[in-house]
């Protein structure tokens, strides 16, 4: 295996906060290919927009980043310059957000905004020339009447078109790496089908690749080729996407997957017991015991490592530890 | 979804004979049964108020301070007569403008009065001013705010009576009072509280506008619940720590006032003092005898901030959002 | 179905917000939010509301309780015209439709603890006649929506949005009423939280024999849920009918693309270009002449623009497009 655009290794993100330490992101190592589009997969409180938001140090006040790597492209982020830093983000790393509404500002035109997370990056480039590529990227994202919307100012678009500027706005640089958390949960099934397509599009012509964070598996399914799957700050499963859809292994994500409703049957859901753990205090042994239909006593006591159901799929549970002797 | 009947059965199939330490379900119920009793135990109860002004004090110590400053002054004001060496009215014209002394703490006036024991008993006035019409402007803004904010037809009415009220220079307007109902104490207080309570209007009215909108308010109106029970039980108790905030800041606008209309000669009659009264007799000896002017102010200004940090750290007692 | 006793009933329901300029003179214009529905809930159905957002759906449902006042229209509840109720007359009705909200931390005062959020209904209508019988109502209806009595004393803000979800179920059950508006009850939730309240909604259906009308923008939970289904589009409705025959086969273009529209589970079925309705949803200050959908739909031909389509039945099923029930014309 080639060395990953993308590499987050043994990541620890912290909030001390006064009631105690939250770790949101527990040990969490993450591998992304050039052109490869991958998903994070969780409910909310699992760490996955917190992964997201290391990356991109945009972390709010009492979390840092306290243990572990982010290499991109070789380079470590967490110990750069914030000067290098910033010419990185925005520029080779980019990220589209959930509500298209509240990440563009009101009060200057959609145009201007775009020209000038483009500018920032690119000194020699003159104002007229700038326009002209962001009615371009504008063009690229399906906007129509280009022209005449880099003049309108946020309130004056639709939800749909909200995102295809965030969308424009993070593609005009030619990131390689394209972040982005929940960019359809905000939008309508009509819409949020015309944006998967785009961002397909847009990522096989520019061979860009996806982190995309979500909660909705069939965006998953429809979307990437391989998926994590976190939950209360750890990766419990990865693998390719095919793989993890055909052969579920992790009671959780098993269960995450039975308790969508689906289209074609009417069976009773598949509900898995109980609720989140507080991340104040999770639970001794492995953080899903409780809820886990399996759970054994040594589920209460210790804590699984990863272990490889099949080849490139691991899986954070003991049902999956190889016997001693078994492959050896 | 057949691959998933296919996918269950195979974490399932590993369950049931691979791990070697099986788990009846009766015993899993026990281990998940104690985790979360752990987890009940671990979730921080309900506060009462009494917990919650404790945990306030320890954590906002600016709160705490100037709960401790208020309760001094209050009981300085309160036992003035104990406290005080001199009578505050007495004019003693060989010690007329002393600077601060040992004698005279904080100098003395131009008549020879002593200032300390007059800003003691000064007191008495402006914090009766300052706590008892803002208390009656409030109450009067608060009904009249709310009602405004939920009842469409009566809005235009109250609001343009309280566009009457602050258009009009509030100071003309208590001077009117005063001069037709005659320069008392108690005038004072209806005064100040017919020009205070428009503003307690507005922000009360506006409050409500955003809080009739929340899907609380809604669920209550689809249980049948009355328009005034909504009001007091739903949007009342939700303008509160706003309101806290505004009362802190009307009581020392309460206090200017009073003083202003004693300055035109239509609030408090001398030879009887308030703060604001010493502050604005002292502008002519401001350059020859400052203390006349600096120590007067002193005592408004440290009540005032007082006040403004212990309704900071109440609003957050208020919150129940803030454990 | 002509056997079945029909609960709730709309005629030509009608909500139309009046725009005015800046000096509150009205404007010629206005929202067309909900325009002309006639719809029928029946007893004991579970009816769904499907559309994306602006459509009308909530303002629909949420005139069926008379919470949003109708421009035009009538709403017949229970055999009843409840349209012009006093206020007094409606607390009659609403002791029988309760409401479900769909942001769990904004439909519960956070001022109030949860004892007295799920014995306001109670009190309110002075149902208990003690505070010890009201107090036991309360557990028991908390032991019911699955929440331990114990945490009575605490406020909302102490519970995850599940929980919250489940105490506004339990405040909604409190009168025992016959019917339920849910609007959007489970569209703030995480997945698995959301599959706990789907089947709990489904069980105290079964239980208490609920009518349910419930309104949402996902296709999979409506499917679920739902007996029949009511598709809108910019406040009229496109379709309406059993939810098995509609998903199987739509008969409006807008349904067909809106099921279309949903990313699949299955990662070897990726959804195709042409599945992919193009365009925005039109203004609807001022809606589409002829069929509100023909901007975006690509069969649409001169007669669309024309002529409004009216709600024609097909069988149990009704809904309003030109060319529904025989061939849809070909793409140019």
């Amino acid at each position: 295996m080639g060395q990953a655009l993308l590499q987050i290794r043994d990541l620890h993100t912290t909030f001390y906060t006064r009631d105690g330490l939250v770790r949101a992101v527990d040990g969490v190592s993450i591998d992304i290919e050039a052109g490869e589009s991958v998903g994070i997969v969780g409910e909310s409180g699992c760490g996955k927009s917190m992964t997201a938001m290391s990356v991109m140090g945009l972390l709010k006040k009492p979390g840092i980043v306290d243990g572990g790597n982010i290499l991109f492209d070789g380079q470590d982020l967490t110990s750069m310059a914030p000067r290098e830093k910033r010419k990185l983000l925005g520029n080779r790393i980019s990220m589209i957000f959930q509500e298209p509404m509240t990440s563009l500002n009101p009060v200057t035109t959609a145009g201007r905004q775009v020209r000038e997370a483009l500018l920032l990056h690119n000194r020699g480039m003159s104002r007229a020339q700038a326009k002209d590529r962001v009615i371009a990227a504008f063009e690229l994202v399906g906007i129509p009447d280009a022209a005449k919307r880099y003049g309108e100012y946020p309130h004056q678009l639709s939800g749909g078109l909200r995102q295809r500027v965030m969308i424009a706005m993070a593609m005009v640089c030619n990131p390689g790496l394209l972040i982005a958390d929940e960019p359809t949960t905000a939008l309508d099934v009509t819409i949020e089908a015309q944006i998967l397509h785009l961002m397909r599009k847009l990522q096989e012509e520019k061979g860009t690749s996806v982190m995309m964070i979500t909660h909705n598996l069939g965006v998953v399914a429809q979307f990437c080729t391989r998926l994590y799957v976190m939950y209360a700050g750890k990766v419990m499963e990865s693998g390719t996407v095919k793989e993890i859809f055909k052969h579920v292994c992790h009671p959780y994500t098993e269960g995450l997957m039975r308790s969508v409703p689906d289209m074609e049957s009417k069976e009773r859901l598949y509900n898995i017991r109980g609720m989140v753990p507080s991340m104040l205090h999770l639970p001794r042994g492995c953080r899903f015991c409780p809820r886990c239909p399996y759970s054994a006593a040594r589920c209460f006591e210790e804590e699984p490592d990863m272990y490889e159901a099949a080849p490139g799929h691991f899986v954070r549970c003991f049902l999956f530890e190889p016997e001693k002797g078994e492959r050896a | 979804m057949a691959s998933f009947e296919q996918a269950a059965s195979l974490a399932a199939r590993r369950a049931v004979d691979g791990v070697k330490d099986k788990f009846s379900p009766e015993e899993r119920a026990e281990a998940v049964r104690r985790i979360e009793e752990e987890e009940l135990n671990y979730l921080p109860g309900p506060d009462t108020i009494k917990e919650k002004l404790i945990r306030m004090c320890r954590e906002n110590k600016a709160a705490a301070l100037s709960a401790g400053i208020l309760a001094v002054m209050a009981a300085a004001i309160i036992f003035a007569d104990k406290l005080a060496v001199y009578d505050p009215n007495a004019v003693n014209l060989m010690e007329r403008l002393l600077p601060p002394s040992k004698a005279h703490w904080c100098g003395t006036d131009d008549l020879g009065r002593d200032i300390f024991t007059r800003i003691l008993y000064g007191g008495r006035v402006s914090l009766l001013v300052g706590v008892i019409p803002t208390t009656i402007s409030m109450v009067i803004g608060i009904i009249l705010g709310m009602i405004s904010g939920y009842i469409r037809q009566l809005e235009a009415v109250i609001m343009r009576l309280a566009d009457i009220v602050l258009a009009f220079p509030s100071i003309v307007l208590a001077m009117v009072v005063m001069y037709t109902l005659g320069a008392t104490t108690t005038n004072i207080f209806i005064a100040l509280s017919m020009i205070g309570w428009a503003k307690t209007a507005r922000v009360v009215r506006s409050q409500t506008l955003s809080i009739r909108e929340q899907e609380f308010v809604e669920a209550a109106r689809g249980m049948g619940v009355k328009k005034w029970t909504i009001m007091f039980r739903h949007i009342l108790p939700n303008c509160l720590p706003s309101l806290i905030v505004l009362f802190t800041l009307n009581i020392p606008d309460a206090i200017l006032s009073e003083a202003n209309l004693s300055f035109l000669g239509v609030g408090t009659q001398p030879p009887d003092s308030s703060w604001g009264l010493m502050v604005s007799q002292a502008r002519t000896f401001a350059q020859s005898s400052p203390w006349m002017l600096i120590f007067p102010s002193l005592a408004i200004l440290i009540m005032v901030l007082a006040l403004n940090f212990l309704g900071d750290g109440l609003r957050d007692v208020m919150d129940p959002h803030g454990r | 179905m002509s056997g079945r006793e029909i609960l709730l009933e709309t005629r030509n329901l009608t909500k139309e917000y009046q725009l005015k300029n800046n000096f509150g003179i009205r404007k010629k214009q206005a929202v067309h939010a909900v325009s002309d529905v006639s719809i029928e809930i029946y007893k004991g159905e579970t009816l769904s509301l499907v559309g994306e957002s602006g459509c009308g759906k909530s303002t629909l449902g949420r005139m069926m309780m008379r919470l949003i006042e109708p421009t035009r229209g009538e709403i017949i509840f229970g055999g009843e015209d409840i349209t012009a109720y006093t206020e007094r007359q409606m607390n009659q009705v609403y002791q029988k439709i309760q409401m479900i909200f769909q942001d769990p931390y904004a439909s519960l005062n956070p001022r109030m603890k949860v004892r007295q959020l799920i014995a306001e209904p109670l009190t309110t209508h002075k149902v208990c006649k003690s505070r010890e019988e009201t107090d036991k109502r309360v557990r028991e209806l908390m032991a019911m929506v699955g929440i331990r009595p114990e945490l009575a004393d605490r406020y909302p803000h102490q519970f995850s949005g599940g929980q919250r979800q489940r105490i506004g179920i339990a405040r909604a059950l409190a009168l025992n009423p016959m019917m339920m508006v849910c609007d959007e009850p489970v569209s703030a939730l995480d997945v698995s939280i959301q599959s706990q309240i789907l089947n709990l909604l489904r069980d105290l259906q079964a239980e208490f024999d609920l009518t349910y009308l419930f309104i949402s923008h996902d296709l999979g939970v409506v499917h679920y849920i739902s007996d029949r289904i009511c598709v809108m589009f910019l406040g009229k409705v496109c379709e309406i009918g059993d939810t098995e025959e509609i998903y199987k086969a739509p008969l409006h273009p807008y349904t067909k693309f809106l099921l279309q529209a949903v990313p699949s589970m299955d990662p070897e079925k990726r959804q195709k270009r042409e599945h992919i309705l193009a365009g925005e949803i039109p203004s609807a200050v001022n809606p589409p002449s002829g069929c509100r959908f023909r901007t975006r739909c690509p069969y649409a031909k001169d007669i669309c623009g024309e002529r409004e389509p009216e709600l024609r039945s097909f069988g149990t099923r009704k809904a309003a497009c030109h060319f529904a029930g025989g061939e849809m014309p070909t793409v140019p």
